[in-house]
């Protein structure tokens, strides 16, 4: 896989990033030729992914890059890193029906279904990237 | 910093109110309350929120729209949403995530048409008791 | 001393002989086949070989043009098999408008992931379109309806209902009822009923329609 030039970093920390996370996102997904709901998909869950790193951690970023696989194949890759406590239990978050203690869910199945790819890395004490991909058809 | 409100309009005996997309976290705050102040300030019987204007409703906006139809439901008044971008819709059920207690309508004109059936039919009960 | 002047004399012109030959060689394995052998006048130890040698590239060059034709070829047809699919998709998920308000959606085939999720996105787009309140969807045509299937039909319900409109499914076998109730699938949710007319009697009754016969002149 190879990376393109095309790549836009928002920095994360406030709900109004958000918003700057999202549209950035939804631009160059439209630029990249993803349809409206595909442009839907991706926005919704940059918003969920960055929404976790305003709720549970101090600060971070959302990465937004076009991305081409090896058999030519074009798609977009957002990355989402933290700096928070990390995840003690990503099989128990992954389920559906998982909140913490506000009520509001992490999200994280949910973004799962809506991209092709989902990855997910964390390091207690240190933080979490969340990785997600999806491809033109 | 004062956060720009989001108008609130009242036709026949309900509220009418257009959500804009990109609201954040303060300003959907301050729209629950709002409306909720609205509510009981008018005694409206039904609230329409439309959604038109949505591009993305994640789960936190989700959450945000169950909360005021509970709470107006709370109050006596039923809540339709209209308005919802089939991308929109698309992605909700994707999501996962359900609007409980909530019903929709296709756009305005057939939110207050299914209003004036459920208030409608409320008040008839009201009468025979 | 003559004998070594003949030597050296033969030495220099194998070696420009060869030389000739190798550049030509090495155009060939680089890929250029457009490069010419020029055979001397006169016949010489190296005009066989490169007699064989321009041979050779010919046959190179002819096979290749073959390979190219053949490819055109299949791409053509590639082509025309994509043209054709996308044919197949557009009939694949019709959304039809029987009355005022109210849209069939005739099923038929297999529906893989792809596929249902074209047949929700057309779905909405007819139900804006026609500003739709009830959908019949018609799944008497589709011959495997197993967990997959049942939850993308629920999920397209689900996405319908967040438009304002109400489905109904129409045409579950026996077969498949049995085998979606013993997969386990809830389809509480879900209004259906026998068949296309069924529906559309459903449909009439939501919409607050009745159908009567018409009153006979005298």
């Amino acid at each position: 896989m190879t990376l393109l030039a095309e790549e836009r970093c928002i920095p994360v920390k406030t709900d109004l990033d958000i918003i700057s996370a999202r549209v950035e996102g939804r631009n160059l997904a439209r630029e990249l030729g993803f349809g409206t709901i595909d442009q839907a998909r991706i926005a919704t869950a940059i918003s969920e992914l960055a929404r976790n790193v305003v709720l549970y951690a101090p600060e971070g970023k959302v990465t937004v890059r076009a991305i081409v696989s090896n058999d030519g194949g074009q798609g977009i890759e957002v990355v989402c890193e933290d700096n928070g406590n990390g995840i003690a239990n990503v099989e128990l978050v992954m389920q559906d029906g998982y909140s913490t203690s506000s009520g509001l869910g992490m999200g994280l199945p949910g973004t799962k279904r809506l991209m092709d790819e989902f990855e997910i890395e964390t390091k207690l004490g240190v933080g979490t990237r969340v990785t997600v991909r999806k491809w033109l058809k | 910093m004062e956060v720009t409100r989001i108008p609130i309009l009242q036709i026949e005996n309900y509220l009418v109110a257009s959500i804009q997309t990109a609201l954040h976290d303060k300003a959907a705050t301050q729209f629950r309350d709002d409306l909720l102040e609205r509510i009981y300030v008018t005694k409206a019987r039904g609230l329409i929120l439309d959604l038109t204007a949505v591009d993305v409703v994640d789960s936190f906006l989700a959450r945000l729209t169950g909360d005021i139809a509970e709470m107006a439901g709370l109050m006596g008044t039923t809540v339709v949403i209209t308005g919802l971008q089939p991308e929109v819709a698309i992605t909700l059920v994707e999501l996962g995530v359900e609007l409980k207690g909530v019903t929709t309508a296709l756009n305005l004109e057939k939110g207050i048409a299914a209003l004036r059936k459920m208030v409608g039919k409320e008040n008839a009960n009201d009468i025979i008791g | 001393m003559a004998e070594k002047t003949n030597l050296d004399q033969y030495k220099g012109f194998v070696k420009e002989r060869l030389k000739s030959l190798l550049n030509v060689v090495q155009s060939v394995s680089l890929g250029d086949l457009s490069v010419k052998i020029e055979p001397p006048e006169e016949k010489d130890e190296f005009t066989a070989l490169s007699i064989e040698l321009e041979r050779m590239i010919n046959g190179l060059i002819e096979t290749n043009r073959v390979s190219e034709e053949r490819m055109a070829r299949l791409q053509a047809v590639v082509e025309e098999k994509e043209r054709l699919l996308e044919t197949v998709r557009e009939l694949s998920s019709p959304v039809i408008q029987v009355w005022e308000n109210v849209l069939v959606m005739p099923l038929i085939g297999a529906i893989d992931s792809a596929r249902a999720t074209r047949i929700m996105e057309d779905l909405l787009t007819g139900i804006t379109k026609y500003q739709a309140e009830i959908v019949i969807i018609d799944i008497t045509g589709v011959p495997v309806v197993d967990t997959r299937v049942a939850n993308h039909l629920i999920q397209t319900i689900k996405a319908a209902g967040l438009l304002g409109a109400k489905c109904v499914v129409v045409g579950i076998s026996s077969e498949v009822a049995q085998s979606l109730i013993s997969l386990g699938v809830d389809l509480s949710g879900v209004i259906t009923r026998s068949n296309l007319q069924a529906g559309i009697r459903y449909a009439m009754e939501m919409a607050g329609l009745e159908v009567v016969p018409k009153k006979r002149e005298r």
